[in-house]
């Protein structure tokens, strides 16, 4: 192979390499995002979530009504132009409740996600990349504390520990963390055995290397493939917990105690447990397919059927 | 001697993200009964699909811009799925592939999983089945045939169970039989008696094979005929000694002097410059001319005419266009 | 031919054995040998032989069972510590099989290749760290450009070539090929093996070829081993080895490469059977029950690899005597 003319490579030069790989590192990121894009799901779920982020965010400008103000003489009231949604048993605005709902939906969920996924994670990687005892005994864990009935745990530790939200999320963390866990090692165990970590070893890299530049940017798109594909599950936990009166207490408007709230009405008022239940229903369905779509985004490479 | 299968100008295109690939480009080819007919071509070259096509397992997303595929005279290309399962794969055309693993039912024995063939398309009584499953066994030569059919996939060796899928094919006595790669997982002594025992059944049973490879040496080991792709299109049709001692194409002469056999060095073997180029944008006129050092200027204008420079052998390459034979390649 | 006399690598009496549920598996069952400074080895066996635990047991990527590995003038075999094994990783690499896995999908060719240098302090600072990966792309018949792709932005031929760099740039006496171009289509293995040979002589190193392709470690290797099941069974100079193979064995195995010459087939002389389970290998020699020439005394005793006359080392009864 013939040599350039120059052997010496110029200052200049090599700072324009070196910046040339930065815009590159760049150009892979919104190379995923105009695959995302193309995607009409996920985009749709995009604009469904965010959507409901804004809501929550500006829900105190959104209406003129007070989400806990009672008004016993416009008790449940079919939706109008006054109350688009209605109101409900104690006369409330459905639609305002439903709004400020969202943010209790959303600050539960990222809790939740927060807790489970820092434990979970962290415990996943530890799993699945030392094996041996330490793996061992974390499986064990898991397998113990996912053989309890979730929700019926969670009430029982709420009942113990009173309401709030910080309680929910202590609640349904103590177990949900598990499924993190049982993805993120399953993953890493795939990575453990690829080429390029032996390779890794084999130029000298050490071991917390390895971890931090081979195996976690290797696991990046599942971890967060994952967080998106939880947070319904921790919406529709939640929404649960509430229904059953448990953690959240009225009046705070949470959506499944709404619906709760709502059953004793459904022939008479059917939109107070309609409402909420769709709201549910629609931002969960936008957390999927934003997943959904991400997946597909980050790793074209596997088939859709 | 009939063509079994004809293949006539076929032209295939994948649509993927990055654009259209112009998997297959024109692909004519003529496969005697009786005759094992190599098709050669390193990565990428469109051999895989040429094989599946004809078994009608082409992806969905595939699209045929034109050509036809007949078997036997009858058009292959516009039967349903469902008129491939019934008329043609299995009792037709058969098709082994390169991991035999993929094919074999972990959960059944092998006798189970033949007896299942022999069930479709042999007239025997039930008493008869076993019978009939180890005498296919022992046309493969499998050692043991009494014990192996009690034996579960994951109990044989690679070798063995290529050999499996060889009984199972003749259990239902195909016309034509579709091998893409079957030996290269194999280690070479375990090859070497893959091959010996695909000879043997071929001097038995007359069988009419269409043998997909990228390995040179094994199809000097096995073809009669031998047609060689480069990116979709078909370069070289010809009897494999001549194609071995008096290749006609630039990019069949390099790839067989590119070969390590058992006597040249490494300073011997020829280099063919550059990459082979992606499908999604291909060279203009013929697909090699960039790498190619017998360059005319018409190469990267013209697709070349495949000429048929003697009984047999035909070449798609300018140098021949002009009704000329090129000397000294 | 050039006789290389210095030997930088002696392994004595090597095992690696692996603990599994049907038994133990001697993937490198009592193996001694040595390389010289400056040769090509080539090791050449089938799937299962052991010549993957082999070099990875040599390199120390894997614990020995027993044995010793006598390198630039110590005994590896006993270190353990990530802080003892560190240094050999700038004396020693290795170039993998498969160039679509070896290497990280998430790191840029920059990256890849940044790491070597930075591990063993070879360079400082980015600047010299970029002057030193554009040279050694060159050497590779790479572009400086081909420092930002990412590895499925690159041909197989291009990804092997990063393989090889980084190999390279840790600047190693020794370095262990295994199966670098088995992944590769036949027009670009040619340009890999010319582009080693090359390098090899620039920087007087030595290599350490491991392969199933029979021609392959012939065209490359000064001298050829032959493995089978864990043990070795034959070594000498690759024109000896090859023109006059003696071990039944290596006889059957060369017998069995299909020659690109339609009118050189296959003779009947190949390989009969199977490979034995490595968890169960036969008594005595190891290659018995497929031996054509298998003796009473073959079915009871290892033989030994011993030297004989023209001086290759052959393990077999039939030439121990």
């Amino acid at each position: 192979m013939t040599d350039n003319q120059n052997n010496e490579l110029s200052h200049e030069q090599i700072r324009q390499d070196i910046a040339n790989l930065r815009r590159k590192k760049s150009s892979q990121m919104s190379l995923v995002w105009s695959r995302f894009r193309k995607n009409k799901l996920a985009l749709a779920g995009f604009v469904i979530v965010s959507i409901v982020v804004f809501i929550a965010v500006f829900a105190d400008f959104l209406t003129s009504y007070d989400p806990l103000e009672t008004d016993p003489f416009n008790r449940l009231k079919a939706p109008s132009a006054e109350h688009w949604l209605g109101t409900d048993e104690l006369g409330r605005d459905v639609l305002t409740r439903l709004f400020h709902g969202s943010r209790i939906a959303l600050e539960i969920g990222v809790l939740i996600i927060l807790f489970e996924g820092v434990i979970g994670i962290f415990l996943g990687v530890i799993s699945g990349y030392f094996g041996g005892w330490i793996d061992a005994i974390i499986m064990r864990i898991v397998d113990i504390l996912r053989s309890f009935p979730v929700i019926i745990l969670a009430m029982a530790i709420a009942g113990i520990m009173g309401q709030g939200v910080w309680n929910v999320v202590i609640a349904l963390g103590i177990v949900g963390w598990t499924t993190y866990t049982r993805m993120v090692r399953s993953k890493i165990l795939t990575i453990k055995e690829a080429d390029y970590v032996e390779a890794a070893y084999s130029i000298g890299e050490s071991t917390a290397s390895v971890i931090a530049r081979y195996v976690l940017p290797n696991a990046l798109p599942t971890a967060i493939i994952m967080i998106c594909i939880m947070m319904p599950t921790a919406l529709i936990a939640s929404a649960t917990l509430s229904f059953l009166g448990v953690g959240v207490q009225p009046p705070t408007p949470a959506w499944g105690a709404m619906i709760a709230a709502g059953r004793g009405y459904l022939l008479k008022a059917p939109w107070i447990s309609t409402s909420a239940g769709l709201a549910i229903m629609i931002t969960v369905l936008g957390f999927n397919f934003i997943g959904d779509g991400l997946r597909d985004a980050l790793d074209p490479t596997t088939k859709r059927n | 001697m009939t063509n079994l299968i004809e293949i006539d100008n076929l032209k295939l295109s994948f649509d993927t993200e990055e654009g259209k690939v112009e998997a297959l480009d024109g692909i004519t080819l003529g496969i005697r009964e009786g005759t094992f007919h190599g098709l050669i071509g390193e990565t990428g070259c469109g051999k895989s699909i040429t094989g599946k096509a004809v078994m009608g397992l082409i992806d969905a997303n595939a699209l045929i811009e034109a050509g036809e595929i007949r078997y036997k005279g009858k058009d292959l290309l516009h039967l349903t799925e469902k008129q491939f399962q019934k008329d043609i794969r299995g009792n037709e055309i058969a098709m082994i592939f390169q991991d035999p693993a993929s094919s074999l039912n972990p959960v059944f024995t092998i006798e189970n999983q033949i007896e299942e063939v022999v069930k479709m398309y042999a007239k025997a009584a039930r008493s008869e089945y076993r019978e009939i499953v180890i005498g296919h066994l022992k046309d493969v030569k499998l050692p043991d045939p009494e014990t192996l059919i009690y034996k579960y996939p994951h109990q044989l060796s690679g070798g063995m169970k290529q050999r499996v899928m060889i009984a199972m094919m003749l259990a239902c006595k195909p016309s034509l039989l579709i091998a893409d790669e079957p030996t290269t997982a194999l280690d070479v002594s375990i090859q070497a008696q893959f091959l010996k025992v695909l000879r043997e059944l071929k001097e038995a049973f007359r069988m009419t094979v269409l043998y997909i490879t990228h390995n040179l040496a094994v199809v000097s080991e096995i073809c009669d005929v031998v047609s060689v792709m480069y990116a979709g299109r078909i370069v070289e049709t010809a009897p494999v000694g001549r194609l071995f001692r008096n290749p006609q194409h630039p990019y069949t002469y390099k790839l067989i002097h590119s070969v390590l056999g058992v006597e040249n060095s490494l300073e011997d073997l020829e280099e063919i410059p550059g990459s082979v180029p992606k499908l999604i944008h291909p060279p203009k006129g013929c697909r090699f001319h960039p790498r190619c050092d017998k360059r005319l200027t018409i190469c990267d204008k013209a697709v070349p005419d495949t000429i048929t420079v003697e009984d047999g052998h035909s070449v798609a390459c300018h140098l021949y266009t002009a009704g000329e034979k090129y000397d000294g390649l | 031919m050039t006789d290389y006399k210095e030997k930088i690598i002696e392994i004595k009496n090597l095992k690696k054995h692996f603990e599994t549920p049907q038994g133990s598996v001697r993937a490198v069952d009592d193996i001694s040998f040595d390389i010289y400074r400056g040769e090509t080895f080539g090791l050449v066996g089938e799937s299962g032989c052991g010549k993957s635990t082999l070099i990875r047991t040599i390199l120390r990527l894997l614990p020995p069972t027993s044995g010793e590995i006598w390198f630039n003038g110590r005994d590896i075999a006993p270190l353990h510590r990530k802080r003892d094994l560190k240094p050999l990783r700038k004396e020693m690499s290795l170039v993998f099989q498969n160039p679509h896995s070896s290497l990280n999908p998430r790191m840029t060719v920059y990256d890849t290749l940044a790491r070597p240098f930075r591990i063993h302090g070879i360079t400082k600072t980015k600047e010299e760290t970029t002057i030193e990966i554009v040279k050694v792309l060159k050497t590779m018949g790479l572009q400086a450009e081909h420092m930002i792709r990412f590895p499925h932005e690159l041909s197989g031929g291009q990804k092997q070539r990063i393989a090889v760099a980084r190999a390279l740039a840790v600047e190693p006496d020794v370095i262990f090929l295994d199966e670098p171009t088995s992944a590769l289509d036949v027009s670009v293995q040619t340009k890999i093996l010319k582009l080693l040979e090359a390098t090899k002589e620039e920087r007087q190193l030595t290599y350490f070829y491991i392969s199933h392709d029979i021609n392959l470690i012939r065209v490359v290797s000064d001298r050829i081993a032959v493995m089978y099941l864990g043990k070795i069974v034959e070594i000498g100079k690759t024109p000896l080895i090859f023109g006059e193979p003696q071990h039944p064995y290596t006889v059957g195995l060369f017998k069995s490469v299909p020659i690109p010459d339609p009118d050189r087939k296959i003779g009947e002389m190949s390989l009969q059977g199977e490979v034995p389970s490595p968890v169960n290998p036969p008594q005595g020699c190891n290659f018995n029950p497929r031996c054509p020439h298998a003796m009473d005394i073959c079915r009871k005793e290892e033989p030994e690899l011993k030297t004989t006359e023209d001086g290759r080392q052959i393990a077999c009864h039939l030439y121990n005597r």
